[in-house]
Parts: structure tokens; C-alpha cells; sequence
């Protein structure tokens, strides 16, 4: 999971949104895999920005404090073919993501397109990359 | 030549992936009929996935245990080498299914519950792989494997594992921390593989009362689902061949709704 913070001022109050950015690539899967694609996992997740300019969830989203980008175990076992039909790893899936936040008094605006939230699945290691940053460990 | 011309009088576009939807006006027809076509390993979950984004139901789909020969697709040799975990890599056979009907009229139980048993029916018609039924809990309808062919090729009646009655004990968790549980209690009865795939996990953080008596697991999985302040359904797709993997994925049908 990936924390966020705003820079630039201070955006305490507002909502932050993303949507999706419109590419979707996940080489993992493959026709007939019980994991399903990347491509219908969904994204509208809404975010309150704190006074430290961190954002919390927000509204039916509420416990949601960051971002988050990868996969849950089962589906790193799977794709390494520990449980699964199948050896794929190394295998990642990418999504690009938009940011969006509100303006009081005005329309909302799209502050960051094309985000690229990026995960991963090695040998002996699971990565993630959210608009930039990467982060690795070994599982 | 006639299909031609006749699809032709359609609107064709593709939705996804395998999918192509038609939306058609016969010529002498005074009622639109709806169509969906798929070539997909698992055509009937392509097809309710599609029916879900055009009609807005939640309507879950649980795999059956595939392992008879004609049922299952060998595509060993279409993986390197490098990458095979076992000799023998198989899916589900699947192949083309065409899904026509008449939309229903209104949002009523009664119209959906009539779309599924026409489709389930239309299905089971032309399969000689697994037969479904339909069931419905509360507002979400399920179309469950009823039979399949055993390794000798005899029909035999299918049980889901998410037929399995399990007990969770008292705690307040997450929906995503609902799920961890009800897989675990699986995996204890049994299904050592039983795994979580895609799950949209910022809308599963609401929490809820997790206490679970001899209840069947897809009830608690619903109730998960239910406990969302999202509308959300699920596919539960299983690997051919004998003591599956089987995989619970969920996924969003819109943007929060409650």
C-alpha cells in the first residue's frame, strides 16, 4: 500500500478521486486462469486530504489511507505455480491511473493523468511501482 | 449467407476480451432481442459478466470440477518450457456460446430471475460439459454448477465448495479480513488450495459483525459483499482436473450505490 501526500499548498478538506486512466496490461494472465485480469478490478476510490496534506479514505472508503498496487499472496502462489495450473512468474500488470480533486465553488479538476501503478511478481521477490517510486520484497 | 444478412441489422461492438455483444432489430421483429456471444474457456461467466454491466444485477458464478478428457484443453505447448511448473498444464475446455433474449422489461426479480433460468436453460441445451442452475440470496442470484462429467464421462451432480457449511468465530473485521476467514475455514474443510484472486480491496475496508454458525460460505461471502457500501459480485473460477484450485474473485459492478 502506498501512501500519498499532496504538495504545492495546503488541500486540507478536499476529495481526491481517481479514475481509471484508460491502459490496462496484465501478462499474468492468460485464457482459462481462476485469477482473474487486472483489467476488472475497478477504481474510484475517494480520499480525503488531511491537514497534513495525506490522504485518508473518504465516505464508503473510509479506512483506506493509501493506495494500494500488487496482488494478494494466493495470486503470487498462483502465478509461480505453487497452487496453480500454470508457471508465469515473472509476470507483472500495469493500469494507469488519474488523479482528480475537488474545487469548492468550482468544478473538479484532474491534477495528475496518467499515473502508472505497476505490479509485479519475480521468483523470490514481489514489486510495486505507484506513478514513480518502486518498492521490493522478498515473498 | 442469412446470418450474414442478418448481423449485419445489428449493432455489433466488442465489450471485452472475447465477448462481442449485439444488440439486434429483426426485420419482421417488433420486439428488440438481446443478444451475447463469447468464445471463452468458461463461456457461461463471459456471459454474465456481460449481462451484469448491461442490466446492473448482481449475479455470481461458481465453476464446476472439470476432469473428463473431452472437458479439459491441454496448452502444455503453448507455454515455454522455462515456465512450466508441471508437465501438463490444463485449462477448461470452454468454447462458443450464444446467449439470445428478450431484455427484461423492468428492474423486477421476476425479469432477472426469468433472463437467468432462460440462459441457464439455453446453456445447458447445447452443453455437453457442466450443467448450471440458478439460485438467488436475497437481491444476488447465483448460477451454480448442478452436474459435470466425471473422469469416466458419466454426469455426475456437482457440488460447489462454496456449498461447504462453515462457523467463523465472533469478531469484528474488515470485508477483506471476512474473506481471509471464510477462506481459511475452506482450506480446514478440505479445500487446501481454495484461494483469494482480484479482489477490490479500498472497497472491502468497511467492517462487520464476523461471526459465522454452520452457515454456507457463499452466504458469508454475500454477506461481505453486502457488508460493502459498493455493489459487488463475484466468479468463482476453479483449474480443470482433479482436487482443483479453485479461486474467489470480486469485482465491482458501479461506483458506490448506498
Amino acid at each position: 500500500m502506498w501512501n500519498v501526500e499532496l504538495t504545492g499548498a495546503n488541500f486540507n478538506g478536499r476529495i481526491v478521486q481517481e479514475e481509471f486512466g484508460g491502459s490496462v496490461d496484465d501478462s499474468c494472465w492468460f485464457p482459462g486462469s481462476s485469477i482473474a485480469s487486472q483489467a476488472g478490478s475497478g477504481m474510484n476510490t475517494q480520499w480525503l486530504v488531511r491537514s497534513d496534506n495525506t490522504l485518508t479514505g473518504h465516505g464508503p472508503y473510509a479506512g483506506n489511507d493509501g493506495d494500494w498496487v500488487g496482488w494478494l499472496e494466493d495470486s503470487v502462489s498462483y502465478y509461480r505455480g505453487v497452487t496453480g495450473p500454470e508457471y508465469r512468474a515473472p509476470c507483472d500488470y500495469n493500469l494507469t491511473q488519474n488523479m482528480k480533486i475537488n474545487r469548492p465553488g468550482s468544478s473538479e479538476v484532474v491534477y495528475r493523468s496518467g499515473n502508472v501503478l505497476w505490479g509485479g511478481i519475480d521468483q523470490f521477490t514481489v514489486w510495486s511501482i505507484r506513478a514513480g517510486p518502486f518498492a521490493a520484497r522478498n515473498w | 449467407m442469412r446470418s450474414i444478412d442478418w448481423l449485419e441489422a445489428c449493432r455489433i461492438s466488442t465489450v471485452a476480451g472475447s465477448v462481442m455483444a449485439l444488440t439486434c432489430l429483426g426485420a419482421a421483429a417488433t420486439q428488440a432481442r438481446a443478444r451475447v456471444q463469447v468464445s471463452d474457456p468458461r463461456p457461461l461467466a463471459a456471459v454474465i459478466l456481460e449481462l451484469e454491466t448491461r442490466h446492473g444485477r448482481v449475479v455470481t458464478y461458481e465453476d464446476p470440477v472439470r476432469v473428463h478428457t473431452t472437458d479439459i484443453a491441454d496448452i502444455t505447448s503453448t507455454v515455454p518450457p522455462a515456465r512450466r511448473a508441471r508437465p501438463t498444464i490444463v485449462i477448461p475446455k470452454g468454447g462458443h456460446f450464444t446467449f439470445e433474449y428478450d431484455p427484461p422489461s423492468d428492474q423486477s426479480d421476476n425479469s432477472t430471475t426469468g433472463m437467468l433460468q432462460t440462459l441457464v436453460r439455453q446453456f445447458n441445451l447445447t452443453s455437453a460439459d457442466a450443467q448450471f442452475r440458478v439460485m438467488r440470496t436475497g437481491e444476488t442470484y447465483h448460477v451454480l454448477p448442478a452436474a459435470s462429467r466425471d473422469i469416466s464421462g458419466v454426469r455426475r451432480t456437482s457440488v460447489s465448495p462454496l456449498d461447504t457449511i462453515i462457523s467463523i468465530p465472533d469478531g469484528t473485521r474488515t470485508g477483506l479480513e471476512q474473506l481471509w476467514e471464510i477462506r481459511s475455514a475452506l482450506r480446514e474443510s478440505g479445500f487446501a488450495t481454495f484461494s483469494l484472486g482480484i479482489v477490490p480491496m479500498t472497497a472491502l475496508r468497511g467492517h462487520l459483525d464476523g461471526v459465522v454458525r454452520k452457515e454456507s460460505a457463499r452466504n458469508a461471502i454475500v454477506r461481505v459483499l453486502n457488508s460493502s457500501q459498493h455493489k459487488l459480485s463475484y466468479a468463482m473460477n476453479c483449474d480443470a482436473g482433479p482436487m482443483p484450485t479453485c479461486v474467489l474473485n470480486i469485482h465491482p459492478l458501479t461506483a458506490p450505490t448506498k
